[in-house]
């Protein structure tokens, strides 16, 4: 018998050993094939996206593969310190370090190159199965189900890769002495965790300055705020389990009245030492919780919002404008809506006039000007009413108003900007291609909208009731005008319901595949949990069963367990709802996007599957206990 | 009447094949008496104590304790009887690494909701008697296995139970630590007057009680009762020992 023969009958004898490992390896294979096939998938285009939402989008596949190789090399050192004190035996019979490093990487490239197999195969299946259940819930097929090689290929290599990486480092993991003291018998002393008052204090003031730049930040902030934002409550969450969480039960401990009462002292002992050697599952599970609530919260309630926000965006039902040079083709497609309009029987207004870009002086943000005939006109199609004005005076109409600037210096005329309105009147029109960029309009008197310089545009407005009745014209005017529009960068066009069908698409998409990543997130740490759960109780038994001996009755060991596990269930899962508050809430402030309704019924839901996990957990935990004990 | 009674106590184990651990046996301890429990593997020592600890329960047969009959409690009545009238020594210590010494015997009043003060009171008092007042603030790691067997010493005595019961305490200590340990529960039953059932292998560690019951296949062999000298009656557990044959 050689080695190699050696490693695999080790790997088909004690196949039970070996299976939970490879489950948990197969898992996260399924978990990497899934999400590479949809970050390959091709009708999933990041880049049309606006930079926020990219931001993020790439914040999260860097979470996420991250998270893949810690989940792979946590379930390999857990698997290799239960084989112990089969390397004890080993190294007492005479093995080499290399021996066994060898009979490692044999049985690690066996079970990482089937587990890789298995996890493409379940993962096929899962998306399929998912792919076909958005199709139905959405009610079009958001991304259709394709044979994805380049996933395949990667979620294979990558696993062979860590096979072998895994063996290498391995050595690292198994320590030789501490394998002989197991097989000698000798229990590893636990000292009792420390925590350092400074990295508490960091850990305090890193989730403050994060939180308070989370809610704080608004349209012009935000792309850049996403990375450090995040990147510091990561170091946050990872010094609360590690510190500021010892720290706490720490001076819990001190107040002696609370802690030595009944079962208290049981507990919070006994906690102190499992969030310590939890700490890295728990910073795991909370950030990628974290991760995956955002994704799905942010795209759910921009998903629900968009009807709202896109009414925000662009006030009227259509818009045109262009270079002043090219007033007839505006004018042209005014004309072509206007009479599909009257064909179709439905009521409408008409303005049509000029506007100018501008840069204020010192600064480096184009302003749109319009003047005051054309407010009017403009806030007559809209039902709005008109805000009057002196000469030296300006309004400011601004949907995302960021600065809050008390005038303005346009062409060195001094205008003081004396309302704001958050109320759209005209959509973001572009001059350049490239920079979409929400622009502040102000209105100005006619006289001194003549005096000021400017890039001059000409637009023309129609507006209806009820614009979503308009559909069908919108895709008549892309089928008339799409050959005009080639060979013409200048022009704007906007057809609010075109506007409305597309983004439903595109962001019906971006939700499915955030619920898709979030939920395959979810299913990873459950199984994650329910591991460490079962690892546990081994332990728990043996000690319960002496409790109960010297008098500790079944109740309060139910009482006991119902705080441990409910920790370990749970307190990931709020520290990731905190986040999650924070977090959506920068898209509140940020966007003004509606965030209360969505974020509680993606914390309602997300609780309440986690809650019944835990019930369900909770009552084999306490059935098993209470067969072992007397 | 003794403050332990026990009557006809018998044991089957199995459900077909039936095997007979405790077989009819009747004895009782007087308060105050310090008496240990003998005979060879698998005579019924641990199951007679596990009757007695109400870890276990009989097939047949009565006991009482301090007019007390644990057999009618059920779960957790029983949990708390044990926790309030019986007091327990492994032969592994069984202390909880995550707690100090101090918390480790302070333990049982802990659970029964004893205010701070009184919690502090007694654990100065009992660890003053077992000699361990340096060591409650250490953990259970940083100690010996003697110190160890006197915290767990401590433990089972804070509550003042009305039955000590031992099971090995000296199984896992050296010779030194288990003479200061023997030494420790004969002070503790001479002068706290705690009555206590020690089930032992060692004649030396056995030679401390004040009576030994012998016990084989399941039934009482023989008694013998210290005399004045400790030597002396070591001798005689060695005799009785010798006479009962198998491995002790």
């Amino acid at each position: 018998m050689n080695l190699r023969e050696f490693a695999t009958k080790n790997v088909q004898r004690n196949a039970k050993a070996y299976f939970a490992y490879f489950l948990s390896s197969t898992i996260s294979a399924a978990l990497l094939f899934s999400f590479t096939m949809l970050i390959f998938h091709p009708d999933f285009k990041v880049s049309l996206f606006p930079q926020h939402i990219k931001n993020s989008f790439y914040v999260t596949t860097v979470i996420a593969y991250l998270f893949l190789c810690f989940f792979v090399f946590y379930s390999i050192s857990v698997f290799l310190k239960s084989r112990y004190k089969e390397f004890g035996i080993l190294y007492i019979i005479g093995a080499s370090k290399k021996l066994v490093q060898k009979m490692i990487r044999i049985e690690n490239m066996l079970i990482s190159s089937v587990a890789a197999v298995a996890g493409i195969l379940l993962g096929l299946i899962f998306s399929k199965i998912l792919l076909a259940a958005s199709g139905k819930l959405l009610g079009y097929n958001a991304l259709k189900f394709y044979f994805p090689v380049k996933a395949m290929i990667i979620t294979f290599s990558a696993f062979v890769i860590i096979g072998i990486v895994i063996s290498t480092f391995c050595t690292f993991i198994i320590k030789e002495d501490k394998v002989l003291n197991l097989i000698k018998g000798t229990k590893r002393p636990r000292p009792e965790p420390k925590a350092s008052i400074i990295l508490a204090i960091i850990c305090i003031v890193l989730l403050a300055v994060g939180y308070f730049l989370s809610v704080t930040s608004s349209i012009k902030t935000i792309t850049h705020r996403i990375i450090p934002v995040t990147t510091m409550v990561v170091v946050a969450t990872y010094l609360l389990f590690s510190q500021l969480s010892v720290f706490v039960i720490k001076l819990l401990k001190r107040n002696r009245n609370l802690y030595m009462k009944k079962t208290t002292m049981l507990w919070v002992s006994n906690l102190l030492y499992r969030i310590k050697d939890n700490t890295r599952m728990f910073f795991l599970i909370t950030i990628t919780s974290t991760v995956a609530l955002s994704a799905i919260g942010s795209v759910y309630a921009y998903w629900r919002d968009k009807e709202y926000q896109i009414s925000r965006e662009f006030p009227q039902a259509f818009f045109f404008s262009n270079t002043y040079e090219n007033k007839d083709e505006v004018d042209l497609k005014a004309d072509f809506i206007e009479n599909s309009l009257r064909a179709q029987g439905i009521s409408y207004t008409k303005a049509n006039d000029e506007i100018k870009f501008v840069i204020p002086n010192g600064d480096i943000d184009e302003v749109v000007i319009i003047n005051e005939t054309s407010y009017k006109k403009l806030a007559s199609t809209l039902a709005l009413n008109t805000i009057p004005f002196n000469e030296r005076e300006t309004i400011k109409y601004s949907s995302f108003s960021a600065d809050k600037r008390k005038n303005i210096r346009l062409n060195n005329i001094k205008l003081e900007v004396t309302k704001e309105s958050d109320k759209g009147i005209l959509p973001a029109i572009y001059r350049d291609v490239n920079v979409v960029n929400y622009r502040d309009v102000y209105v100005v008197k006619d006289e001194v909208y003549e005096r000021i310089d400017g890039v001059k545009y000409y637009f023309g407005a129609l507006n209806v009731e009820d614009y979503k009745d308009t559909l069908d014209i919108c895709e008549n005017f892309y089928n008339n005008f799409e050959s005009i529009d080639e060979n013409n960068k200048l022009y704007n066009n906007f057809l609010k319901a075109y506007i409305l069908e597309s983004t439903k698409i595109a962001y019906g998409v971006l939700l499915f595949s955030t619920i898709f990543i979030g939920l395959i997130f979810f299913v990873t740490t459950g199984s994650f949990l329910y591991n460490k759960c079962y690892m546990d109780i081994i332990e728990d038994k043996t000690k319960y069963k002496q409790l109960n001996k010297i008098g500790l009755t079944f109740k309060e060991i139910k009482k006991i367990l119902n705080i441990e596990i409910g920790v370990l269930f749970l307190l990931p899962y709020i520290v990731a709802v905190v986040h999650f508050a924070f977090a959506i809430s920068a898209l509140k402030y940020s966007l003004g996007i509606e965030i209360t309704v969505p974020a509680l019924q993606v914390i309602g839901i997300m609780l309440i599957v986690q809650i019944i996990y835990f019930f369900i957990i909770r009552k084999n935990y306490l059935l098993e206990m209470k067969k072992s004990l007397i | 009447m003794g403050i332990l009674e026990v009557s006809n106590l018998s044991k089957v184990y199995g459900n077909k094949v039936l095997f007979s651990a405790l077989n009819n046996i009747s004895f009782s301890i007087e308060d105050g008496e310090f008496v240990g429990i003998m005979g060879p593997s698998g005579s019924g020592k641990t199951t007679l104590l596990n009757m007695v600890s109400t870890v276990d329960k009989p097939t047949s047969g009565e006991i009482t304790i301090k007019n007390k009959n644990p057999l009618r409690l059920q779960g957790d009545e029983l949990a708390l009887f044990r926790r309030r009238e019986l007091g327990f020594v492994f032969q592994d210590f069984n202390l909880l690494d995550t707690l100090t010494v101090g918390e480790n015997i302070v333990l049982p009043l802990t659970l029964d909701g004893i205010p701070v003060k009184k919690q502090d009171d007694e654990l100065n008092r009992i660890s003053k008697i077992l000699g361990i007042e340096d060591l409650l603030n250490k953990r259970t790691f940083e100690i010996s296995g003697g110190e160890a067997q006197r915290t767990a010493i401590a433990r089972a005595l804070i509550h003042n139970p009305t039955l000590l019961l031992a099971d090995e305490p000296t199984g896992n200590l050296d010779s030194k630590a288990a003479k200061t340990v023997m030494e420790l529960f004969e002070k503790i039953n001479e002068k706290e007057k705690v009555t206590t059932i020690m089930v032992t292998h060692d004649p030396l560690s056995a030679s401390y009680c004040s009576r030994i019951l012998f016990i084989k296949d399941g039934a009482i062999y023989n008694e013998i009762y210290r005399g004045d000298s400790r030597q002396q009656f070591y001798q005689e557990i060695i005799d009785v020992l010798a006479l009962l044959g198998g491995s002790n």
